[in-house]
């Protein structure tokens, strides 16, 4: 054998270390395993309580384990929401959980230029660099400029709150005024003081009549199922939408009307109601005040009137209007981002009419009706935990401007629209920091715009489950646990008859992943503010004294099914959260904040012209629900790209066919996508589906497919927002006037 | 390895070694291990377990000449190669290190990586308290590997000819049954798609290492 000096030094080394002593240099001490305590057999097949959190509606579910990995899901029979049924999007949450795409490890980037198609070399790193990273970071920005300077961007949670205000910035912005903040600003204003009743008691309805709502098309889960069976009892379901949505298409009656105009049929609906005294006199005598006010305030909108600027026959409003006042129980469908919702200028004034009719038929907290909140006292955080007072500061201005909506501000949840040109005009002031968690850039009106903003910041932290455009532009990131992998009791709020909570049971989360809540309280440990973190405050501390508040434990709730509350019978309301304690019909809190009492006619912002003649709709598929599924592969397969939707009239005259590719453009910005024709649709109207337009490579399946509808909505000014006028701060969506052309 | 004779357990030795080697390899990289690539420690116990083997641990040693010189940035250079290999990447992870990535529906965690975790069960082993990574994860598996081997020569030295007999089965089987139907396919990938010559290299090792036949290698002569 030739015998070379390397290989002697090599048969040396083997000589001195021996083959066990090579292993242990090569292995570099690595140890996967540890020794199980005792012979371990396979796991018995398992099961875990959970709550679904894809959508908001939160079915609980049972998930069934085998070695500890879920391999199957099933509604909870024991949930008022889930009724032992989910949905095609809840079903799929799996493949979020082992989606290969998922954030694992805390990375930071490598390369500092960022933006759209900028790679940011990430590198991982430990959960103490990212955190001290973070920490010292977040600690530069408020020594040189101020609490302020620091913007938390995530969901309105206690401990995202908490996060916020410990810090001592303002800046909490979360989505709603994309979303349901018209809904949430009336009904505080109107009836409950809170927030929004998310119950309807559809199954029990007799008449259902809704404006723009695709509660079945957003497939939620109880509602599609409710509808289903109250129409199966003979209930009737009638729907006003410039588009067949799903659920008009279930619907016994669809009235294609045009966009933006609802306000003006709802309008003459209550004029005619009152006028022809078919309204629920009983319930408006015991439970509303300012009728009087209300109808003298509607005598100028007459049906013909109405018809006139909706372009539904006057007649047809005439009678829908008296159906819905003598059959009973009926009620107002609405969700989000309906014609209610936020999606125009108006909408809020539409909002506003929804509670009046419910109210003037006696659908309010009322079977058949919408139901206000049956949740048990479970304890607030600051009732949890003791810790000082938030600094002053918390209540100052802020970048979104919010402080200037009274009423909205009192919801504290902060606003999309004005967020990018509050960053870049530096108004009030210049933000330096964001935290970012669980919320994605396409998520906003025009995130061309807001990439330019976030681009002009020192730092941005993003905790999130799969790699977004946000995390695209993150400087580090703390990976999220997905729900199946947190723990915690979940008030039933989307159907809850009676007090219901379900538990939540985590799976050991996979690789270095953390919740929120873990994340936040370490970051304020190392930015010093240790007051704010006391001794024992954890998720779990919080989920224990929640049990603790309903006397029960995990034990018992497991026992009980997942969930806590036995059925009761339902007690209507008689009070209300009000300063009159009645259903103000005319609102004493929109007037004392400087808004209108009374609902009233007002256009909506977008204006067809020559050169922008079409109105854009928004929508969104049943499967989809953006950030939770949009990079599921087999979700993906039912519908690879989205669409700009038309009516064969609008393609000739456009010059174009099924399947071209045709530029949408508004004044802001253009996307381009392929048509699909359908009747079911008015021909002045376009319609793009929500949650394509992925640009963020990370996302392997979502990446590169169809466009953003976003893209074309524009974002505001809160000057703009002022003169808006809108107390909820609508971004008004789909209040658009768009063009169309082939590509 | 169904040969008692000396040379012969010298070379399953030799390849356990290695495989621990590689095991090391598909882990992140820290600042310790680094040092030991830089300063030759490394690829130089590397060549000494391969070369009686048949094999060569050149183009590692060839793939480590190409790093920066300085600790820092190499560990750099690095671990941003290890993170857009295997962890998050723009586009997307082109190899991600995991079974159920390339046997099952496209997921993670999917029954290749049920069936490791029952595997480690069944030899008595659980994951480690610190361990964060999925049981089907390349480095996992491959230490499973290694300690399985090591283990059945253990129970040789110390008579249990049937305890030996009964690791070695499992050595097999995981062997042929849980790795081999997905190694290729990731090695193929990660010589395709990494940027740093060091991986490419890593991966071609894998594929050596792993293609060996246990039932021929090591009853032949020992080449020492």
């Amino acid at each position: 054998m030739d015998e070379s000096p390397a290989l002697l030094t090599r048969r040396q080394f083997l000589k001195l270390t021996g083959a066990a002593g090579a292993a242990a240099l090569l292995g570099g001490g690595l140890t996967v395993f540890a020794p199980a305590p005792t012979y371990a057999a396979p796991e018995e097949d398992g099961i875990l309580y959970g709550v679904c959190d894809v959508c908001t509606m939160g079915c609980a579910f049972i998930a069934h384990l085998r070695n500890g990995r879920i391999v199957r899901l099933s509604g909870n029979p024991k949930d008022q929401i889930a009724q032992g049924k989910m949905c095609v999007k809840g079903y799929s949450g799996i493949r979020l959980l082992y989606d290969p795409d998922r954030l694992k490890y805390p990375m930071k980037r490598t390369n500092p230029e960022k933006g759209i198609g900028v790679d940011p070399g990430w590198v991982k790193i430990t959960w103490d660099e990212a955190l001290d990273l973070t920490a010292s970071k977040l600690k530069e920005v408020r020594d040189a400029y101020g609490p302020q300077a620091i913007v938390v961007v995530g969901r309105p949670s206690a401990w995202n709150k908490h996060f916020a205000r410990s810090i001592g910035t303002p800046n909490h912005v979360a989505h709603i005024n994309t979303c349901y903040s018209t809904h949430e600003v009336i009904w505080r204003a109107m009836v409950t003081g809170k927030g929004k009743p998310w119950t309807a008691d559809y199954e029990e309805a007799k008449y259902i009549l809704a404006f723009g709502w695709d509660g079945m098309g957003k497939s939620k889960n109880h509602w599609g199922r409710a509808v289903n069976i109250a129409r199966a009892n003979g209930a009737k379901l009638v729907v006003f939408d410039p588009r067949l949505s799903i659920t008009a298409a279930k619907a016994d009656e669809w009235i294609p009307i045009k966009p933006g105009t609802d306000l003006a049929v709802l309008l003459a609906m209550i004029r005619t109601i009152i006028n022809e005294d078919l309204y629920d006199h009983e319930f408006v005598a015991n439970y509303t005040s300012g009728f009087d006010q209300l109808k003298a305030a509607v005598q100028e909108y007459t049906p013909e009137w109405a018809a006139g600027i909706s372009e539904v026959p006057a007649e047809t409003i005439v009678r829908i209007a008296r159906e819905f006042a003598t059959t009973k129980p009926a009620v107002v469908a609405h969700h989000k981002r309906d014609a209610g919702g936020p999606n125009y200028t108006n909408s809020w004034r539409t909002a506003q009419c929804f509670v009046i009719l419910d109210a003037l038929v006696g659908s309010i907290d009322r079977p058949g009706g919408h139901i206000l909140g049956r949740k048990p006292h479970l304890p607030a955080f600051n009732e949890v935990f003791q810790f000082p007072d938030y600094p002053e500061s918390c209540h100052g201005p802020r970048i979104d401007g919010l402080e200037q909506f009274p009423i909205l501000l009192s919801l504290n949840k902060g606003s999309f629209s004005t967020l990018a040109e509050g960053i870049l005009s530096q108004t009030p002031y210049p933000v330096k920091a964001m935290v970012v968690t669980k919320h994605n850039l396409l998520a906003f009106p025009n995130p061309p715009r807001l990439v330019e903003a976030l681009k002009t910041l020192d730092f941005i932290a993003v905790s999130d489950i799969l790699p977004s455009e946000m995390v695209q532009l993150a400087d580090v990131v703390l990976p999220d646990n997905t729900f199946y992998e947190s723990s915690g009791l979940v008030a039933r709020e989307y159907h809850a008859m009676y007090p219901q909570v379900a538990l939540r049971e985590a799976l050991p989360a996979l690789y270095d992943t953390r919740s929120f809540s873990n994340i936040a309280l370490n970051i304020l440990k190392r930015m010093g503010l240790t007051d704010y973190v006391p001794e024992g405050m954890s998720g779990k501390a919080f989920m224990e004294a929640q049990l603790a508040a309903l006397e029960t434990t995990v034990e018992a709730i497991r026992g009980n099914g997942g969930l806590w509350g036995e059925e009761r019978p339902f007690e209507p309301k008689t009070e209300f959260g009000t300063p009159s304690k009645k259903i103000e019909l005319y609102s004493t809190v929109l007037e004392q904040n400087g808004y209108d009492p009374l609902p009233r006619w007002e256009e909506p912002r977008a204006r067809v012209s020559d050169q922008y003649p079409l109105h854009l709709l928004i929508w969104r598929k049943p499967w989809e629900r953006m950030s939770q599924s949009q990079n599921d592969p087999i979700l993906a397969e039912f519908c690879p790209e989205n669409y700009a939707t038309m009516n064969p009239a609008l393609a000739r005259k456009v010059g174009v066919g099924e399947g071209d590719y045709v530029w949408v453009e508004s004044p802001v910005n253009k996307i381009k996508v392929r048509v699909h024709l359908t009747e079911g649709i008015r021909p002045d109207c376009v319609a793009v589906d929500h949650g394509f337009g992925h640009w963020s490579p990370g996302l392997s399946v979502a990446y590169g497919k169809g466009a953003n509808d976003g893209d074309l909505v524009p974002n505001l000014t809160v000057a703009q927002q002022l003169e808006i006028g809108c107390p909820a701060m609508a971004t008004a969506w789909e209040d658009v006037a768009v063009k169309v052309y082939k590509a | 390895m169904n040969d008692n004779g000396r040379g012969t357990t010298e070379s399953t030795r030799l390849w356990l070694a290695a495989l621990r080697g590689l095991a090391r390899g598909f882990t992140y990289p820290d600042a310790g291990w680094v040092a030991t690539l830089l300063d030759g420690q490394w690829p130089e116990a590397l060549a000494a377990v391969l070369e009686p083997l048949g094999l060569s641990a050149e183009g590692v040693r060839q793939a480590i000449e190409t790093l920066p010189e300085e600790l820092e940035m190499a560990l750099q250079a690095l671990q941003v190669e290890y993170t857009y290999l295997f962890i998050n990447a723009v586009p997307h992870v082109p190899a991600p290190p995991y079974a159920s990535a390339y046997t099952g529906q496209g997921l993670l965690m999917g029954e290749p990586a049920e069936a490791a975790l029952v595997a480690y069960r069944q030899a008595g082993l659980a994951l480690a308290e610190d361990y964060r990574d999925l049981p089907d994860h390349v480095a996992a598996e491959l230490e499973f590997l290694a300690w399985l081997g090591e283990q059945a020569l253990a129970a040789q030295e110390s008579g249990d000819e049937e305890q030996a007999g009964w690791y070695l089965a499992q050595q097999k089987a995981f062997l042929s049954q849980q790795m081999r139907p997905w190694l290729p396919a990731f090695c193929r990938r990660v010589k395709e798609v990494a940027r740093l010559p060091f991986y490419r290299e890593l991966a071609c090792l894998a594929e050596s290492l792993l293609s060996v036949d246990l039932d021929q290698t090591f009853s032949e002569e020992s080449k020492l």
